[in-house]
């Protein structure tokens, strides 16, 4: 399979009135087609930020090095007028929130408009069929009433659902989608994350997915990251990520899920104004290296099967040749 | 929905009764007798006497106390007669009817020109925030709220009229004496109209709903004049609304300057002749449309916006 | 340190320098313009600008420069008169029926809605014609028409204040209402007060020279801007230069007013004047 999203050593640092902000740190990682790569952290660790770059939302201004390739574009180097190129045919978005639908619009003309620009259709039918279809693929029940809803109308599940159509709608090569699915009930989850993978498999569709839930995660993420304080502390396959955390800090959020007993990890996050070279997380590290000198992480440790585990106690056991 | 506007009529009512009892006191503060000075307006210094002044004021009442011309006059007006003027002798209704719309073509010309004009000019100034567009824009307008009406109606008449002699600039016959008016009053207008709609603008451009349209690729155009013109239509409408009131306030002196015919220097001429019952009727005309305005745009929003609530 | 740092940005704008300028001339007129604003001189009747009278003479052959100079002093002085005595009267009548509620709000609100519904020219002119025009009665007319703007806006920020928990538990520890109004919501509603105050004076000011401009306001010889502008209409068509420049000093004193205004009140710089908070600010680059 080839790569569809390759990032490399992404750093955002910009000065602000507190000093300097390192919201990440240096993260490299590959999407390939058909593949749904997870990223996992607490609030503040820089996922929205990952977010927003990788939709060009980010100012100019804010201090970006590194790369991001998509499809041979280098999307940090894009002008907008390219960027809106990709937007909607070759990458979307799902947000977060349904505060994303426009409250005056119902969402059939959501659907249609996005249809109409990035496929360029012009007949008003032809567009309603295929927002119909669309709407049906998602399994609604009644796709022509939900067309002419206003999202007022609609149920929190439902508009869910129908961010769900329009991020799909066009169906991109690679959807990014912001924190989804967070807050609701587990049942309308889990049901929203079925018809997700559904939709990825039909149409061979990679997403890059941001958020702290980590049961999103091991529901329907391929690989998965998991990002601490700007930087990544662990990848690799969702199932050894999950099954077998190396890392401390991925042990800790595993055990603060709710059926794994929801216990608190010690101490905070130091913060994106921290700025030592090394292990972040070494005040809070319950292995215990209380030594005064930081850790220097140059390279991660390999442990096979592509699963990388940025943390001194963890030993090599492959060449790292091919990171990512 | 009816309890709510029924209380707000009510609400109305006293409001009115309020202004026009103001209105009566305060014009009565005068140190002078009133039908003396009426007296002196409609004849002249040599031809009153003291029997002329008593017959006057007999005629009009003036010579009662202010508690019974007052009462007097609220039973009359409960009736709907307004009584007529003091100076022509005219009924007042049948002259504020003649006059008003003068007026209100004048204001409503002015606040559409407004509308057109300070709409796109807002939305753009706000999509593209500190560029030369929006800084001239603001420059402009920040100037368009500053300059008194007055001010800006005597500029106007000295380059249109004196130096161009392009525009007539008193007096109402054809409809090239509309230009100069409705411009100073449109001039005003969009200063403030513009501020407005750049600030609703720049709030729903940072909304969610406007990042995600972004992020479908749709155009710059489809987002400005659909995603946010139709957010920003109810805040717009309601500010519009306003900007007709204050075109309505304003006549009372570009009307003065320009001699137009409307109900603004009906209320000058009044206050300047002391015709009390004039004054009275024009000011409770005045209080009258502000309240019909609110209220018709509190019935706009609950019909456009259905989610509206009624904690009132 | 922040207070300076607020306070230096000012000394970029060329508007505060205007009202510098205002000030001090309002201060002293004759620093500026050596000629009599009163004197009449006949022979030397509706001149154009020249080097002598840099703003031309009017038809009575009076100094057209001298005049907009004295001028200054009426209208700031008015209509900081008017500032003071209408924020004075409509602020603690707002603090007091927002602190309180119950039927004090009640009547102030049914009082402010009647001044707001009748038009704010249209109450002045009426007052205006029964005083009779002169300075004093000018304050008096306008104090009377704009303090319900402040009552009810200076009425929302008190109640706003007041829900907050730290007034609450002012009010459970036992505090004195009048302490808590002075010293817990005074303080916190001040800045937006001090921008409400400034745009004000600009309000004011076409206020004064809209009634003066009716020949309702300070009338001649008094050099008012709004009675010189009224005066030099008739002479449009000969001396335009009469009625022009005392109308661009009501306008630039108008807009150094607002653009004071407005940078005061953006960004939460009102705030910081005051109050000298740190403000974390925006980081750059995240929208």
């Amino acid at each position: 399979m080839k790569k569809l999203l390759s990032v490399k050593k992404l750093k955002v640092v910009y000065d602000s009135s507190a000093g300097k902000v390192h919201a990440l740190r240096g993260i490299s990682f590959n999407v390939k087609k058909g593949e749904i790569f997870g990223i996992a952290g607490e609030s503040g660790a820089g996922k929205t930020t990952i977010c927003r770059l990788l939709m060009g939302f980010m100012e100019k201004n804010a201090g970006i090095s590194g790369q991001v390739d998509f499809n041979g574009d280098d999307l940090l180097k894009l002008n907008y007028k390219d960027l809106y190129r990709l937007y909607g045919r070759k990458i979307g978005f799902l947000p977060q929130s349904i505060a994303s639908l426009n409250p005056l619009l119902t969402i059939g003309t959501h659907i249609t408009e996005t249809l109409k620009k990035n496929l360029k259709i012009k007949k008003k039918k032809i567009l309603k069929k295929k927002a119909i279809y669309i709407l049906d693929a998602l399994e609604f029940s009644d796709s022509r009433q939900v067309y002419n809803s206003f999202p007022y109308q609609l149920s929190g599940g439902m508009n869910q659902r129908a961010l769900l159509a329009i991020a799909f709608c066009c169906f991109p090569d690679l959807v990014i989608a912001d924190e989804p699915f967070t807050g609701l009930d587990p049942d309308v989850q889990n049901r929203l994350l079925e018809t997700v993978r559904i939709l990825k498999d039909k149409k061979n569709i990679s997403m890059v997915i941001v958020t702290h839930d980590l049961k999103v995660i091991e529901k329907i993420c391929d690989k998965t990251a998991i990002i601490y304080n700007g930087s990544f502390v662990e990848t690799g396959e969702t199932k050894d990520v999950i099954k077998t955390p190396l890392h401390p800090y991925t042990q800790s959020l595993i055990k603060a899920m709710p059926e794994n007993g929801m216990i608190p990890t010690w101490g905070f996050a130091p913060g994106a104004l921290y700025d030592d070279a090394g292990c972040s997380f070494q005040p809070r590290c319950p292995t215990g290296s209380k030594e005064k000198k930081k850790h220097i992480i140059n390279s991660p440790a390999s442990v096979g099967n592509n699963h990388y585990v940025w943390c001194l106690n963890v030993k090599n056991q492959e060449s790292v040749k091919d990171l990512l | 929905m009816w309890q709510y506007f029924l209380k707000r009529i009510l609400n109305t009512i006293i409001v009115l009764f309020g202004a026009v009892t103001l209105t009566f006191f305060f014009m009565h503060f005068t140190e002078g007798d009133p039908a003396t000075i009426i007296a002196l307006d409609k004849y002249g210094g040599q031809l009153i006497s003291p029997e002329v002044i008593d017959r006057l004021a007999s005629e009009e009442g003036l010579n009662r106390s202010i508690f019974v011309q007052y009462t007097g006059w609220l039973k009359l007006i409960c009736t709907g007669d307004f009584g007529h003027s003091l100076r022509s002798g005219i009924p007042v209704l049948d002259e504020i009817r003649l006059c008003f719309p003068y007026t209100f073509a004048l204001a409503l010309i002015s606040v559409f020109i407004t509308a057109i004009v300070a709409t796109p000019l807002g939305i753009y100034s706000a999509a593209y925030q500190n560029r030369f567009l929006d800084r001239i824009t603001r420059f402009i307008a920040s100037f368009q709220v500053s300059i008194p009406n007055f001010y800006l109606a005597i500029i106007f008449i000295f380059i249109f009229s004196v130096k161009l002699k392009l525009l007539p600039s008193f007096g109402c016959d054809n409809p090239t004496h509309f230009i100069l008016p409705v411009m100073v009053l449109a001039v005003l207008q969009t200063g403030f109209t513009i501020r407005i709609v750049r600030s609703t603008a720049i709030e729903i451009l940072e909304s969610e709903y406007v990042q995600f349209a972004f992020a479908r690729g749709l155009s710059m155009n489809r987002i400005l004049f659909v995603h946010v013109l139709k957010n920003i239509f109810i805040p717009v409408l309601t500010f519009l609304s306003l900007q007709f009131l204050m075109a309505i306030e304003g006549s009372i002196i570009i009307e003065t300057i320009f001699a137009w015919p409307g109900i603004g220097k009906l209320f000058q001429e009044a206050v300047f002749g002391r015709d009390f019952t004039m004054i009275q009727a024009l000011v409770l005309f005045f209080a009258a449309i502000v309240c019909a305005i609110n209220l018709l745009v509190d019935m706009l929003y609950i019909f456009i916006n259905r989610s509206i609530s009624f904690i009132e | 340190m922040n207070k300076i740092i607020e306070f230096k940005s000012l000394i970029y704008k060329p508007y505060f320098y205007f009202l510098l300028f205002l000030v001090l001339t309002g201060i002293n007129p004759f620093l500026i313009s050596g000629d009599n604003p009163y004197t009449t001189n006949l022979s030397r009747r509706l001149e154009p600008p020249s080097a002598e009278y840099l703003f031309g003479t009017d038809d009575l052959g009076r100094c057209v420069f001298s005049r907009v100079m004295h001028g200054a002093r009426i209208s700031i002085g008015a209509s900081l008169s008017i500032l003071l005595l209408s924020l004075l009267f409509g602020g603690s009548l707002g603090i007091l029926s927002g602190y309180f509620g119950g039927w004090v709000d009640e009547f102030v609100m049914r009082i402010t809605d009647i001044f707001m519904t009748v038009p704010t020219i249209v109450i002045a002119l009426v007052l205006a014609r029964s005083l009779g025009p002169g300075i004093k009665n000018v304050i008096i007319i306008l104090s009377i028409t704009m303090w319900t703007g402040y009552a009810r806006m200076i009425r929302g920020l008190a109640l706003d204040i007041k829900n907050r928990h730290y007034v609450e538990t002012a009010k459970t520890i036992g505090l004195k209402n009048s302490y808590i109004m002075l010293r817990h919501i005074l303080p916190a509603i001040l800045p937006p007060i001090l921008v409400m105050a400034t745009l004000g004076m600009g309000r004011n000011i076409i206020m004064i020279s809209s009634l003066s401009f009716l020949g309702l306001g300070i009338i001649e010889p008094a050099p008012d801007w709004g009675a010189m502008l009224n005066h030099g209409t008739s002479y449009i068509r000969t001396a335009p230069h009469m009625a022009l420049f005392p109308g661009v000093f009501i306008s630039l004193t108008v807009l150094s007013f607002n653009l004071l205004g407005d940078e005061l009140g953006s960004a939460g710089n009102g705030r910081q004047f005051f109050m000298n908070t740190r403000n974390p600010g925006n980081p750059k680059g995240i929208r």
